[in-house]
């Protein structure tokens, strides 16, 4: 298993009523709003839902200030928010065979692959923080978390990949 | 004697010998024995002494439910105390020791208290030890405290680590005997995620050892063949040395997995907590054997008939060359045959029953053993091991009929099916009157969100007797439950054969006229040491309640909480009561099921992980430059920076000193950060805050206070007006999430129509404050922002860049000097400082932390969330009328600060304390008033709320509440010292520095 604390990316906070500014969003991006615990995701950036009005978009950093009037223009005149979070949340890639097994180890949630399935997404607690778990591929995930807890984060993580602390039988695929 | 036989023993392999010690003498055993089996094949029989009259005890069960064989386990960093020897399994090098005896396991002085029984009966602490008063402090409850508990507590820190894992599953079924088996084959036929557990490192219960066949096959094959079934299957995950160790609300259990107990030191975790919800829950537990009650039924060698067979089927033990057995029941019978077939003799079977003729008991007499009906046992011979047993009549007084020579005695007063984990969560049970147990009562499960039950009962559990009923009953749970989870499929149900039992009898006591000193040798809780003659000593004196019987007597009280004692023992209380068993009840089940470790429970929570540690962009410079640390919330901030060899008080006074008369640079990232927005964002936040925050120009500050539904002061900050409907809200550093749940609170819950966003950035930024005198002239060194007092005035805001940093930056002041507070993007914010660092070398720029911070703001009066507020406090009490609008509706508060206990004149308000000798008040001592209340206390009508020495104006300044405070400037007040005595202060205006605020704002 391989824990790698990521670069810093662009990221925006939407802010917005999701059923009502659906069609803005993805005539902005050619991209369809992610449904509830989904992502949408092209080449050069990626829409995590993160509640009913909150969507986290990540893109490359030089990409950001494009991104972000974009997004402005494509939500003027609604009720609307955007922030750049960009230096708010640090990025982890947990990769590896027994991706599950660590994840059922450090969150609460059902991460059997029929519940959380690839390209999904799910804000949930990560030991005793608040996080995202973004399932990216079949063996690859990131975790966001806010940068004050980032080493936090990275300690729990080493730990729960701990080889001689293997499960076993537990993470069918 | 016990020793080992010849041949046999179907869990231990005796190619892989193994060596331990017990009281440190060197001890052998074979793989697969648990200690309990290793210790009795070494012939120790003597195990322990019990709690209270240090009688000798040794095994009398072979599973979880063994109430004496509690040892201490390893020295030093792996030491733990009262660890069961019938589920430790062995290893290489295992060394245990006995407890509760001094100087020695085999003399021990604290026998003598069996001496003294009769003077220590139930109840004897609450009669005894009530007077006089004063000794119960000083002699009393040292004495007890010092002759309590069995082992002795660890005293190292634990070498081992541990984890939880969470699991989620359709359906969980704790028990892999063969009844969880039967369940789990039925239930994941259908595709249903299932997670089966067994606590002990082998599958199939007891099956193997009790006999009879399955589907024509040996018990253990079929078992082998399921589990060959089940693992093949992908939804099915099996899981051994797992106890299932609670069940709670809305299908959460809780299990606990033994990963490494018997493995030491391989770097694996010791144990593992899971974590699991489960849609619906199947407790295939088994049952319990009942002991039977007669003088003398703990002595070493006396055991459960069915600990008799196990040991002897399981693990080749002889328990001794002559075992007779008493029962009410045929299933002790088996005991009997497992005995002749492993070529020991059995010279009399005493059944309780006047009619003994059941199938089992006909096989025993066949093959000539001397079956008693109507007989029992009066008494036990020998004291540290049996040496024989005294027959009676079962329904006489005790006379002694003959005296059978013997090394064991194996005794069965029927079956309790393990209703723990149904009962955990709600379940009711109902009394079975013809197999003389509780067992779950299927109408009144525990149910789950929906009001639908989640918990099923299976097999033994479940109050099935016969093989086969247990297997059918097994297959039907499995069944419903994958039913219930949408996922069933059609199984066909394992067929089990074996001799039909006759009904046992309820014999709760023998002799049934036993003598007042026979009962007061027959035990019921042997870890507690309660006996017959404690229950109905409890019920002749007003314990009628089986709830306060328990208390009053301490049965079931102990680490084994009953499992062996609590039948016989609510038998023997509704006998007293004349009263039958089902109207007497149970006590309560409560979970774990049986004890598990601290470390599970606390997972990989400790060391570095124990509890997450909020770093800021700089921590890493302050900790290379000196950095003396303080705990504030989650957040670790420099208290303030060490240089040379300066004590933490000099630095701080040096901090303070350089930064009033110079400049200093302080880390105010953790600060709250909240943007609010939205049309309704002004009407919003005229709600949340006491004053005005609509009517806030853009580009301007406004300091505010927010308080809770009941008026209470909870958060407080400045607000900056960002543009037309974008406010940004700074919290205390503490309260940044609780101030923004409680926006989405109000937002979500109540105003939910109205259009406000809210985003927490509080980690976006690093904020740096830049403060003192030369403030102005370190940040046009900078350049990229006008800092005059024109373009920036005092309470305003601009953006721009700082020294090619884009910056957002603040004119407040919490210090009451020039101050500017500068938001930078996180990541760049340790190249601002370095940057600010740099500038203001010349100036001597020095970096100060909370202390100095919180001394600053004392001086000038500025009332800190936490010290001059603790939740009872109003912004009134602190002099704060004036941030509380007087023009607005309504805010959060405001209805509760109009009511009349918040409005009274005598509330304790806001002054400064002087002392007369310039010394530093005690943080939090009181301010005295006359004379003393009904209690005899001090009338006290004030506290303090803060207190610093302060170094600008080099003496002890101090913040107090005091009733009529304002009214009293210039009086003197006693003040409680912390060495006793008072100390005389000066009432005086709180700001002790530039009232007008000269210094700020220039």
């Amino acid at each position: 298993m391989a824990v790698t604390r990521l670069a810093q990316r662009g990221m925006l906070a939407l802010r917005a009523d999701l059923s009502v500014a659906n069609a803005q969003i993805s005539d902005a991006f050619g991209l369809s709003v992610p449904a509830p615990l989904e992502v949408s995701k092209t080449d050069d950036l990626a829409l995590l839902w993160f509640s009913p009005d909150e969507l986290l978009l990540i893109c490359d950093l030089t990409d950001l200030v494009s991104f972000k009037s974009r997004t402005e223009a494509a939500l003027a005149g609604m009720h609307a928010m955007v922030t750049d979070v960009s230096d708010m949340r640090a990025s982890f890639e947990l990769r590896g065979p027994r991706l599950r097994e660590v994840l059922a180890k450090t969150v609460p949630f059902d991460t059997h692959p029929d519940r959380f399935r690839q390209g999904q997404i799910r804000r949930t607690h990560l030991g005793q923080i608040a996080a995202a778990v973004w399932m990216l591929e079949q063996e690859c995930a990131q975790i966001l978390c806010f940068s004050s807890y980032a080493s936090y984060a990275q300690d729990l993580l080493y730990a729960a990949c701990d080889p001689l602390a293997r499960v076993g039988a537990v993470s069918a695929t | 004697m016990s020793a080992r036989l010849a041949k046999g023993g179907r869990l231990i392999d005796r190619g892989r010998p193994l060596s331990f010690t017990f009281n440190g003498q060197e001890m052998r055993g074979y793989g697969g024995d648990t200690l309990a089996s290793a210790l009795l094949a070494s012939g120790q029989t003597l195990l322990g002494r019990s709690f209270k009259y240090h009688r000798p005890r040794g095994v009398i069960a072979a599973g979880a439910e063994e109430p004496n064989a509690l040892l201490t386990l390893a020295d030093g960093t792996r030491m733990e105390p009262n660890q069961r020897a019938t589920t430790t399994e062995l290893f290489e090098g295992l060394s245990a020791r006995s407890q509760n005896h001094w100087p020695s396991l085999e003399f021990d002085l604290g026998a003598l208290n069996s001496k003294v029984e009769k003077l220590l009966p139930a109840g004897f602490y609450y009669k005894t030890f009530i007077h006089p008063r004063a000794l119960w402090k000083h002699l009393f409850e040292p004495v007890i405290r010092q002759s309590a508990g069995l082992g002795p507590a660890p005293s190292d820190r634990d070498a081992d680590h541990y984890e939880h894992l969470y699991h989620h599953t359709d359906i969980l079924v704790i028990g892999g005997g063969v009844a969880g088996l039967q369940a789990a084959l039925s239930a994941a036929a259908g595709g249903a995620r299932v997670l089966v557990l067994e606590q002990t490192a082998h599958w199939g219960g007891r099956a193997p050892v009790d006999g009879g066949t399955i589907d024509g096959q040996r018990p253990e094959a079929w078992s082998d063949a399921a589990l060959q079934q089940l693992n093949a299957l992908e939804n099915v995950t099996l899981r051994p040395r797992t106890m299932g160790a609670g069940v709670y609300d809305h299908g959460y259990a809780l299990a606990y997995e033994r990963v490494a107990d018997h493995s030491p030191d391989d770097g694996r975790p010791r144990h593992r907590l899971w974590r699991i919800r489960a849609r619906q829950i199947i407790t295939a537990t088994g049952a319990i054997e009942r002991p039977l009650t007669f003088a003398g039924n703990d002595i070493p060698g006396v055991m459960l008939a069915s600990a008799v067979r196990d040991y002897v089927v399981n693990y080749a033990l002889s328990p001794g060359d002559r075992t007779v057995i008493a029962t009410n029941n045929d299933d002790a019978y088996r005991t009997a045959l497992a005995l002749l077939d492993a070529g020991l003799d059995v010279p009399a079977i005493l059944d309780a029953r006047a009619d003994v003729s059941g199938a089992l008991p006909k096989l025993v007499a066949e093959r000539g053993v001397r079956v008693e009906a109507g007989r029992g046992i009066a008494g036990v011979k020998g004291r540290r091991n049996v040496t024989g047993v005294e027959v009676c009549l079962a329904q006489g007084e005790g006379a002694a009929l003959e005296t059978i020579a013997c090394e064991c005695v194996a005794m069965s007063g029927g079956w309790s099916p393990v209703v723990h984990l149904w009962s955990h969560c709600g379940g009711k049970l109902t009394w079975d009157d013809a197999r003389l147990c509780f067992k779950p009562d299927p109408g009144h499960a525990p149910t789950g969100a929906d009001g639908t039950p989640f918990v099923i009962p299976a097999g033994a559990a479940a109050g099935a007797v016969h093989l086969g009923a247990v297997l059918t009953d097994a297959a039907e749970a499995g069944q419903l439950a994958a039913q219930r989870v949408e996922r069933p499929a059609d199984v066909q149900p394992a067929v089990a054969d074996g001799p039909q039992e006759s009904a046992p009898e309820p014999v709760w006591m023998v002799p049934s006229n036993a003598s007042a000193e026979l009962r007061s040798k027959m035990f019921l809780d042997y870890q507690n040491d309660v006996k017959v003659s404690d229950v109905q000593l409890a019920a002749r004196e007003g314990f009628e309640s089986v709830e306060h019987a328990k208390r009053y007597t301490t049965l079931g009280m102990a680490t084994d909480q009953g499992k062996l004692s609590n039948i016989n023992g609510l038998a023997v209380l509704a006998n007293a009561l004349d009263d039958a068993i089902p109207n007497v009840g149970t006590t309560t089940f409560r979970p774990p099921y049986t004890p598990i470790s601290m470390g599970a429970i606390a997972g990989e929570a400790r060391g570095a992980l124990f509890q997450p540690v909020r770093k800021t962009p700089l921590h890493a410079w302050h900790d290379a430059n000196g950095a003396y640390w303080e705990p504030v919330g989650q957040w670790r901030r420099p208290y303030c920076y060490l240089r040379g060899d300066e004590t933490p008080e000099q630095a701080v006074a040096r901090e303070v000193l350089a930064t009033r008369r110079s400049v200093g640079l302080l880390d105010a990232s953790t600060l709250g950060k909240i943007l609010v927005k939205g049309p309704d964002a002004g009407r919003f936040l005229d709600m949340l805050y006491t004053n005005m925050m609509s009517t806030l120009p853009v580009g301007k500050c406004r300091y505010g206070l927010m308080c809770t539904e009941n008026g209470f002061l909870m958060d407080d900050g400045v607000v900056a007006r960002i543009d037309a409907d974008t406010w940004l809200c700074h919290t205390t550093s503490g309260g940044a999430d609780h101030v923004h749940a409680h926006m989405e609170d109000w937002l979500q819950c109540e105003w939910w129509d109205w259009k406000v966003f809210t985003q927490n950035v509080t980690e976006q930024y690093g904020q740096i404050a830049v403060v003192g005198p030369k403030a102005r002239d370190v940040l046009q060194k900078l350049g990229g922002l006008n800092v005059s007092k024109s373009a920036l005035p005092f309470m305003h805001w601009v953006e721009g860049t700082l020294a090619g940093v884009p910056v957002r930056m603040f004119r407040i002041s919490f210090s009451g000097e020039l101050s500017y507070e500068i938001a930078a993007p996180t990541g760049q914010a340790q190249r601002l400082w370095d940057k600010l660092y740099e500038a203001g070398a010349e100036d001597g720029i020095t970096p100060y932390g909370t202390e100095a911070l919180h001394i600053m703001r004392a001086e000038k009066g500025f009332i800190m969330i936490g010290d001059e507020t603790d939740g009872t406090v109003i912004p009134q009490d602190l002099g704060l009328n004036w941030a509380i609008s007087k023009k607005k509706d309504d805010f959060l508060g405001k209805r509760a600060q109009m009511r009349a206990h918040m409005a009274d004149p005598d509330r304790w308000q806001l002054v400064g304390l002087e002392t007369l000798d310039a010394s530093v008040l005690p943080d939090g001592a009181y301010i005295l008033g006359d004379g003393e209340n009904t209690n005899g206390q001090f009338v006290t009508e004030g506290r303090v709320t803060s207190s610093y020495r302060s170094p600008t104006l080099k003496r002890g300044i101090a913040m107090a509440l005091l009733k009529h405070g304002p009214r009293r400037m210039g009086q003197t007040v006693s003040v409680t010292s912390a060495t006793g005595g008072t100390i005389a202060a000066r009432v005086v205006d709180p700001v002790f520095l530039d009232k007008d605020g000269a210094r700020q704002d220039v």
